[in-house]
């Protein structure tokens, strides 16, 4: 099943996500919705969601699969956020909300953030959203975009186009979702990330090993220097890395929220290094708008961005550990 | 540009690693149990101590029947899964003496020998690995061959139903305490580069075999130059085959990635718990409370590569080279920890423990191949580079 999708998935995203088309979402700092709504169309929304819930219930490997392809490429982060947040947190609170595949805004808990009920977040949004559900560790809540108190500034951010936002609301107007799977899908959410910038580094990889293979200097081809040569492998070595600590947590028995963070933390570091040799091995080119490399670096810092800021993931991991050897 | 999704094989997108969670509960508390009775304190820091102390740990661990655990019963195997020596690592990692002395036997020749060796050899040597009576070397590198292995030229000429080894190997590691020495030579004088190599189990006591310890950098004899002056080695001692050193090292060095590795990782987290302590003691903890979670991170990556490449090792399914990128790896976390570790604790708190392991934290990248080597392995192996 889950290949399937990705599949279909990957096919979409060829005929709908060219680099031309992510170029134009980047340069005018609007999501594309036609992809967007394509993709609701094919049922993201429902991969996530349990099938005695009326979903199609696929495994955490299957999602990752999924998630991948997604990576490869670049597809919209509101997609994501519906696939992992949006259709199994709706499916799984309160009726009486707008279905998953309708417009939505988003947000992503990053690890170790305060509780969502200041009444401020961080959202990536669609156009005509009528709501956005605010994530939190245990709880969500959903803003009716309707509401005189509910304001919506764009903030693009590193990486423009997919209609991120800071969102103002009022707490008290919202709609708090508590379903039991709650937390359980949040960690899913998070090692979707680590699915999704598996497939950035893996793509990212492949284009540049095939631009050094054609690109010639000194009368050899770039792969010919072992500079460059050390340099792929290492890229290489990071995706391999990225790729079991996404085996690893889709392949544990129980969630382990501990460890996620912690593979979160260490594989956001690795990826960020992958894109930034990346545009170095392309030279010039890596450094040009119009080929697009800049568009993996700029996911890879915004997926380690929505995971937790750089500082207070290291510690949150840092603290857990310390909290765990006094209590051994 | 972009390779078609039909050419993905699923499986190796999200490959399943070894489970150490949940299963083999039972031998998880046996051994925890019996480590917490058990633990023989901290090591001698004296080198040769050290070493006795070591080989005694390892006998009383097999002694209690938790070593080989995955190797087959016949040969005095646990009969069980690679699941259970991972086991055995993680509980290992909480005892005073993280490591087993006859690791390159047990993880690296052993696996290889039920491999390819002959029942003869089976037989012979796997017992003597179990319980440390027979220590193991391992003789690749020589003083024209080191990263360029394929260059070796200690050589042995077939002379009835014995070998005659004449040559020099460098940097064989606990060469001294060795009885067995797993030796890369050149069979065929007439093989170019990596045709024409052949393994040999030599023993260490023959007529001809000189050891001189070379002093390593931390002025421990761990390292050995051995001379071979006319070593006779039987026939049967052939690992593999006359003529097929290459395929049989290659295969030795991919074992040697998979529980060696997770051996190592665990070590590190005995030191990593060691330096909250010290900090903590030192009441300088909250100034390295991010570092500490980067190391963390780190060990905890080693640890998902390493169990996904055991899972591959378990299925069948390791693809030629990958396992390069957990030596890379392994370095590269080795070295950061005890960096780490100095400056944290270089004003205050820095003793010859955490001095040994820091200057011992460079041969990391050197040994079983240097960062360099895994680097061009990973390029031609797995980029398909030349």
């Amino acid at each position: 099943m889950g290949l399937e999708v990705a599949s279909t998935l990957d096919h979409l995203l060829a005929d709908h996500a060219s680099t031309d088309r992510l170029l134009d979402a980047a340069a005018s700092e609007t999501p594309d919705s036609t992809l967007l709504t394509t993709l609701d169309e094919v049922g993201l929304t429902e991969l996530a969601v349990p099938e005695e819930m009326g979903g199609l219930g696929l495994g955490l490997d299957q999602l990752c699969l999924v998630g991948w392809v997604g990576g490869r490429r670049l597809m919209p982060t509101l997609s994501r956020l519906k696939m992992t947040l949006v259709g199994p947190l709706v499916m799984d609170g309160l009726s009486g909300q707008p279905p998953a595949g309708a417009p939505w805004g988003c947000g992503f808990p990053a690890i170790g953030s305060a509780p969502a009920d200041g009444g401020q977040a961080e959202v990536w949004i669609e156009e005509k959203a009528s709501a956005a559900l605010v994530v939190g560790e245990r709880s969500s809540r959903v803003v009716d975009l309707g509401h005189p108190d509910s304001v919506v500034e764009p903030e693009p951010g590193v990486d423009p186009g997919q209609g991120r936002s800071r969102l103002s609301f009022d707490p008290y107007a919202s709609t708090v979702l508590t379903g039991a799977d709650h937390a359980r899908t949040v960690d899913r959410s998070r090692v979707l990330v680590l699915a999704e910038l598996s497939g950035v580094a893996d793509r990212v990889t492949e284009v540049s090993v095939d631009y050094a293979r054609q690109r010639s200097q000194f009368g050899r081809p770039l792969t010919a220097f072992q500079a460059i040569q050390h340099k792929l492998a290492d890229m290489r070595a990071g995706c391999e890395l990225i790729r079991s600590a996404v085996s690893r947590l889709a392949w544990l028995e129980e969630p382990r929220p501990e460890l996620t963070a912690s593979l979160g933390a260490a594989a956001v570091s690795v990826a960020r290094q992958v894109a930034e040799d990346a545009i170095q091995v392309h030279g010039g080119m890596g450094f040009a708008w119009e080929y697009g490399i800049h568009l993996y670096y700029r996911r890879c810092l915004a997926l380690q961005q929505q995971l937790g800021g750089t500082e207070s993931l290291r510690r949150f991991v840092g603290r857990s550990i310390i909290a765990r050897r006094k209590t051994q | 540009m972009q390779a078609p999704f039909s050419s993905i094989v699923p499986g190796h997108v999200v490959p399943p690693t070894l489970r150490v969670e949940s299963e083999l509960h039972d031998l998880r508390l046996d051994l925890r149990r019996w480590f917490e009775k058990n633990d023989p304190g901290p090591q001698p820091f004296e080198y040769e101590a050290r070493m006795a102390a070591l080989t005694r740990w390892q006998r009383q661990i097999h002694r209690a029947g938790f070593v080989g655990l995955s190797w087959p019963t016949e040969f005095g195997g646990g009969g069980m899964g690679l699941a259970a020596e991972a086991v055995l690592c993680q509980e290992l990692a909480a005892t005073s003496m993280p490591q087993l002395i006859n690791r390159l036997a047990l993880y690296t020749w052993g696996p290889t020998i039920l491999s390819r060796g002959t029942p003869a050899q089976k037989a012979r040597f796997l017992p003597g690995m179990l319980d440390a009576s027979e220590i193991w070397c391992q003789g690749f590198s020589e003083p024209d061959a080191g990263s360029d292995l394929a260059a070796v030229r200690t050589r042995a000429q077939v002379s009835g139903d014995v070998l005659v080894v004449d040559g020099q190997k460098v940097w064989t590691s606990r060469a001294e305490l060795s009885k067995w020495n797993a030796l890369l030579v050149r069979t065929d004088p007439e093989g170019v580069r990596h045709s024409g190599l052949s393994v040999l189990i030599v023993d260490m006591g023959s007529p001809g075999v000189t050891v001189r310890p070379l002093l390593q950098m931390l002025g421990e004899p761990h390292f050995s130059e051995v001379f071979f002056d006319g070593v006779e080695v039987p026939l049967e001692n052939v690992l593999g085959g006359l003529g097929n050193g290459w395929d049989v090292s290659m295969e030795a060095m991919a074992y040697e990635r998979g529980l060696f590795v997770l051996e190592r990782t665990t070590g590190l987290r005995r030191r990593l718990a060691d330096l909250v302590d010290r900090l903590d003691a030192l009441g300088k903890i909250e100034g390295a409370v991010a570092s500490l979670g980067v190391l963390e991170s780190k060990l905890d990556l080693l640890d998902a590569q390493v169990l996904r490449t055991l899972g591959h090792q378990e299925n069948g399914t390791l693809v030629p080279g990958s396992s390069s990128v957990d030596k890379l790896f392994l370095a590269d976390v080795y070295q950061d920890l005890f960096a780490t570790a100095f400056d944290h604790l270089s004003d205050e708190g820095l003793d010859d423990g955490w001095i040994h392991d820091l200057l011992e934290s460079r041969s990391v990248s050197i040994y079983s191949g240097t960062s360099e080597i895994q680097r061009n392995v990973i390029a031609r192996q797995l980029l398909g580079l030349r």
